[in-house]
């Protein structure tokens, strides 16, 4: 493990901090979502940046490959599954700041 | 096979324990940083939410390092948060551990102050059943199947 890619900050969030930003993991998981629903339909993806890392049989053992690889930085774990709809969620104080809406 | 029966008031409760995974707890070990203690919640039986929740603060105190973003569709609107993965314990009950389930970080309603999150369809599908005794006003869980079914299954 490198210990200078051990950068934390991202752990740290405020109670009215807006949803972490996973666009750059969301963009790398949908260029292999074919490949990785083919071949690993309900194991867990680890996306680090640009990069599917690999398919995994739970999250944890995901983040520990994630941890060994990287050190503790910001990574994204997916499940993979498809089709893949939203959640629907009745008891949302959609107001907070913490809630991003979508247009 | 574990158990949890209560009385049914205006919300269906479940006392709960929110932790680290376990792999996040060993990498916290490992660069010496503390490990956070577990967050005691009451958590809200939701059967109409398919993504169970909990509030901003219980998972910032949890500094929970596996996460996703999500989509999420309300009554009134569509949002993006983002879910964590964290180990829940149900202190108080026979329910058992569940090393791992992904939840949303989303706050609640004011009126709901009281409560740090919601249990919805996806977690209840992890269990044997929820049974709700209207007339008796209470409900029971249970997270593998009674000793009389067992029985009859041979």
């Amino acid at each position: 493990m490198n210990q200078q890619d051990t950068r934390e900050d991202f752990l740290t969030l405020g109670p009215d901090d807006p949803p972490v930003d996973f666009s750059r993991e969301q963009a790398a998981y949908e260029r292999e979502k074919a490949r990785l629903v083919r071949d690993h339909p309900g194991q867990i993806a680890l996306i680090y940046g640009d990069d599917v890392v690999g398919a995994f049989a739970c999250a944890d053992e995901a983040f520990l490959e994630g941890f060994r690889r990287f050190g503790l930085v910001k990574m994204m774990l997916k499940e993979i599954r498809d089709p893949d709809p939203p959640d629907f969620v009745s008891l949302v104080d959609i107001d907070h700041p913490s809630v991003q809406k979508l247009d | 096979m574990g158990k949890y029966v209560a009385a049914a008031h205006d919300h269906l409760t479940v006392p709960a324990r929110v932790l680290q995974t376990q792999g996040q707890e060993q990498a916290f070990r490992l660069l010496g940083r503390p490990v956070p203690d577990p967050v005691p919640v009451r958590l809200i039986i939701d059967t109409g939410s398919g993504r169970s929740t909990l509030v901003p603060s219980v998972i910032d105190a949890l500094l929970p390092a596996l996460r996703r973003a999500s989509r999420i569709e309300t009554s009134l609107a569509a949002v993006v948060t983002t879910l964590f993965w964290v180990r829940l314990e149900f202190p108080g009950t026979r329910l058992a551990t569940i090393p791992e389930h992904a939840v949303a970080r989303l706050p609640l309603p004011p009126l709901l102050h009281s409560f740090q999150g919601v249990i919805g369809r996806d977690l209840l599908r992890r269990w044997e059943s929820l049974l709700f005794e209207g007339r008796r006003g209470r409900f029971t869980l249970r997270d593998s199947p009674g000793w009389l079914r067992m029985w009859f299954r041979g």
